[in-house]
């Protein structure tokens, strides 16, 4: 649609103020994060910069450790979540009948239950299984929440491969476990790039369960600089430099992966 | 598995992994829950007596739960998702067309998602902060008084909405986006050749063309504000004075903080009964958009 004159000037406007409003509250903290402490109260009048605060925030207790731990747990769920929820997709996008339309359903309505139901119960019960605090006691949980997400968009991309490949397969000998190994897996290798990448994502930023599920042991990134900041306060400086360290990962990752995640899911 | 056919016990095979660790991790823990709901289950008591619906009924009886917990889950459910919805497709329409810098306007976008929503909540309470948040030192600066933002239950409320909507607008928008850019075009030259305007076309063609990519973003919008924690718990963590609390945190509190375990199960499944009836409702609704042969 071609538009002209003012209604040009009020498009570019808008979409000014769009990009400022996303931005904004980011480059906020980039530039916080680079103030030293005294002038952190005068962030917008302050001329001085500095890169102390990122050794300051690295070297704050369990840091590193928070941060090594993220990126275990999001690599571990990645891979553990889609080898459980590439058969579920599988089995929504291509059988018919009670079955499949039950199992549906029931990750329908287990995606409506809201964290905490399951969060605070969870955190006896990993007590129970001598899970709580490790990265097991994490990663089933998160599992679990991928389970409805991850089978629908899967389901999509299995419905959209065509059924002659399969069937000639079928016909040629090849089991139905062979004919999902074999001939179904290889096509649907964009959606479990786009997939992996948005649960690594999701992993390395989640908050609730890691807050309730995992302590000293098994310290969380987001949890470290949340409970950092509560207890501190007021050294913003500091939990800003943590904060742009915990983002710039996701970034990287994400700026790389765009064109996959993009084309990946048309929802 | 006797008697099940070749067919029949693949399609168990297939779910058998993931009913495993839903029945596990989360179907366990929710009887758990309506379980200690129903005894008197306190953290450091090793008894629990059966106290039957007790706990649901302090809840009831309390207007805490009532003027506070339930009404702010509301608030903040509908506020958010009427803003995001309004400007998510807003911003998806503005940006369906092809211009230079198209691609950094998109790349923005993903910013806002790329972020954990605790440290986003933490960026806003620092945008907030009184008097040296930049937001007041911009009001000050046009002569307006500073506003302690957090110190109050509804300017701290509307703090985490914003945030809310900072974070999850530009969600809406690339959904949206993505099915505006493979609108068919012919019917929307029809109806501008039949003289419609810009906003008949968009509320004639385009709204009923997107329906169903909307309501399915709407949906699952619905789920994830009413059950949200991790921003108002980086934000306000439910304060000033549990002004803030929705009932996620509510039930958190009640436990982690006041050792009340079977009341904030109470309070956690109330949440999880009002989503689920609401799932239900919508069932059919999201069967026939996201169910066999629809894309999801």
């Amino acid at each position: 649609m071609k538009i002209k004159g003012g209604w040009k000037i009020g498009w570019i406007v808008a979409i000014v103020i769009v990009c400022v409003f996303f931005t904004f509250p980011i480059f906020w903290i980039i530039l916080t994060s680079l103030k030293p402490a005294r002038d952190v109260f005068y962030v917008h009048a302050s001329k001085d910069f500095t890169l102390s605060n990122f050794p300051g925030a690295l070297f704050a207790p369990q840091f590193i450790r928070a941060m090594i731990n993220a990126g275990i747990m999001a690599t571990l769920a990645s891979i553990c979540s889609l080898l459980i929820t590439l058969q579920s997709g599988y089995l929504l996008g291509r059988f018919r009948g009670l079955f499949r339309d039950g199992w549906f359903g029931f990750i329908y309505i287990m995606r409506t239950i809201p964290y905490i139901t399951w969060g605070l119960p969870l955190y006896f019960i990993n007590q129970k299984l001598r899970i709580n605090d490790t990265y097991w006691g994490l990663l089933f949980p998160h599992m679990a929440v991928h389970v409805a997400f991850f089978s629908l968009i899967m389901k999509g991309f299995f419905e959209n491969i065509p059924l002659e490949t399969e069937e000639a397969a079928r016909l040629d000998g090849c089991s139905n476990w062979g004919v999902f190994l074999k001939i179904a897996i290889p096509q649907v290798v964009p959606g479990i790039i786009a997939l992996s990448i948005l649960c690594w994502l999701w992993t390395w930023n989640e908050f609730f369960f890691a807050l309730i599920l995992t302590g000293h042991r098994t310290p969380m990134l987001t949890v470290t600089i949340v409970q950092f900041a509560h207890e501190t306060g007021i050294e913003w400086n500091l939990m800003s430099a943590s904060a742009v360290m915990a983002i710039i990962p996701a970034v990287l990752i994400c700026l790389f992966a765009q064109k996959y995640v993009t084309t990946g899911l048309r929802v | 598995m006797l008697g099940l056919s070749e067919k029949n016990k693949f399609m168990v095979q297939l779910i058998l992994p993931a009913l495993v660790i839903l029945i596990g991790f989360e179907l366990i823990p929710v009887a758990s829950a309506v379980w200690a709901s129903l005894h008197r289950t306190r953290l450091y008591e090793t008894a629990s007596p059966f106290i039957g619906l007790a706990n649901y009924k302090r809840l009831f009886t309390s207007s805490h739960f009532y003027t506070v917990t339930i009404l702010n889950t509301f608030l903040f459910t509908f506020v958010g998702l009427g803003i995001e919805t309004f400007l998510g497709v807003s911003i998806a329409v503005l940006l369906n067309r092809r211009f230079r810098g198209e691609n950094v306007v998109r790349t923005i976008l993903l910013f806002p998602l790329m972020i954990s929503p605790a440290i986003s909540g933490l960026m806003f309470s620092w945008l907030f902060n009184s008097q040296f948040g930049i937001i007041d030192v911009v009001l000050s600066a046009l002569g307006l008084p500073p506003i302690m933002w957090l110190s109050g239950r509804w300017t701290a409320m509307l703090v985490v909405i914003i945030s809310d909507v900072w974070i999850w607008t530009p969600w809406v928008t690339i959904l949206i986006l993505a099915s505006l850019q493979i609108q068919p075009q012919d019917p929307v030259e029809a109806a501008r050749l039949d003289g419609a305007n810009a906003l008949q076309v968009f509320s004639h063609v385009t709204l009923p063309y997107l329906s169903p990519v909307l309501v399915i973003t709407l949906l699952i919008r619905t789920f994830d504000l009413f059950r949200q924690f991790d921003q108002v718990w980086a934000i306000t963590a439910g304060g000033p004075a549990r002004s803030t609390e929705l009932f996620s945190i509510f039930a958190y509190k009640e436990f982690f903080e006041y050792t009340r375990y079977g009341r904030g199960n109470a309070a956690a499944l109330m949440g999880a009964m009002v989503m689920m009836v609401f799932g239900l409702v919508m069932y059919r609704t999201f069967l026939r958009l996201a169910g066999p042969g629809a894309r999801a």
